[in-house]
């Protein structure tokens, strides 16, 4: 089993650019990419790698916001951090999900593996012309845009908690 | 018709859009978690100014980030332009800002330009 330790024990050789744990409220997560955005000027990384970088983080972030598991606050603390690598970062989030919104995210995140670079950009294109977008302003584009942005496969796993609910980890490659 | 002037905020864009010079322009950050809300008085205005636009209408698109939430609302956006063109009411052309070597704001705008039908110029800035 992956989980957060054995992933933070693999990056103890790199930089730490961000650690947090906690709820991911609108404002936690504006505060969490303000600092992300100023660790990365002070470690001197390229406007364009702190963008995506931002963008990644952002998705992700509002994403684990929006679709979380929100039955009690323990269960609504995410885990989320960022590691430098030798060719580029890590993102690893990780927070509780319900089992319903397990079979939803699964379902996505391997309809979006079994793309190429090619099908990817089309189903993300189909998807912004449908026009749909949810009541908490889910547009169905996340995923799939950290993925053509992050260029990398997204490593995911999902750990049984209880009958209730599972922990999701989600590792993502940016470079 | 009265200018729309909305100001800027970490999560929100700068909103200015001029109808008697059919000068319209949306830059900074787009990062609500829920843009419709935001953009909502814009597509109101904007339904507003087709009824009586003038000869060429200039969108600039001028932002550093958006997110997905907003990328479905810029679209609704180009789509409510798009009708004057669509029905022979004016010209429109759409400005598309991005940060030299940002490849994904550009990618970004190809996009659209794919998706929507009248003319994307493309235009590379040092920072904006």
């Amino acid at each position: 089993m992956i989980n957060l330790k054995e992933i933070a024990l693999k990056m103890s050789g790199n930089d730490i650019i961000l650690t947090y744990q906690g709820l991911l409220e609108a404002q936690t997560i504006s505060d969490l990419l303000d600092f992300t955005e100023h660790r990365m000027v002070e470690h001197k990384i390229s406007k364009p790698l702190r963008k995506k970088v931002f963008m990644i983080m952002l998705e992700s972030l509002q994403n684990s916001h929006k679709h979380g598991h929100t039955t009690s606050e323990y269960t609504r603390r995410a885990t989320v951090a960022l590691v430098k690598t030798d060719v580029g970062f890590e993102l690893i989030l990780g927070n509780f999900l319900s089992h319903e919104n397990r079979m939803t995210l699964e379902s996505k995140l391997k309809m979006i593996e079994g793309l190429s670079e090619a099908e990817l950009k089309s189903k993300y294109m189909e998807k912004l012309m449908d026009g749909e977008q949810s009541d908490v302003g889910g547009s169905g584009l996340g995923l799939m845009d950290i993925a053509r942005k992050s260029g990398n496969k997204m490593e995911y796993i999902f750990d049984d908690v209880d009958g209730q609910e599972c922990y999701f980890t989600l590792n993502i490659k940016i470079s | 018709m009265e200018n729309l002037e909305i100001d800027g905020s970490s999560k929100t864009p700068i909103i200015n859009f001029d109808p008697n010079e059919g000068k319209f322009e949306i830059g900074g950050r787009s990062i609500p978690e829920n843009a419709v809300d935001f953009y909502r008085p814009i597509y109101n205005w904007l339904d507003e100014y087709v009824k009586s636009p003038v000869k060429a209408t200039e969108l600039n698109i001028k932002l550093e980030y958006f997110n997905t939430s907003s990328s479905k609302c810029l679209l609704d956006v180009f789509k409510k332009v798009e009708y004057l063109t669509k029905n022979s009411l004016g010209d429109v052309t759409v400005n598309w800002y991005y940060e030299e070597d940002d490849e994904d704001m550009l990618e970004a705008g190809e996009d659209y330009d794919i998706i929507i039908s009248i003319p994307f110029n493309f235009v590379s800035v040092e920072e904006l």
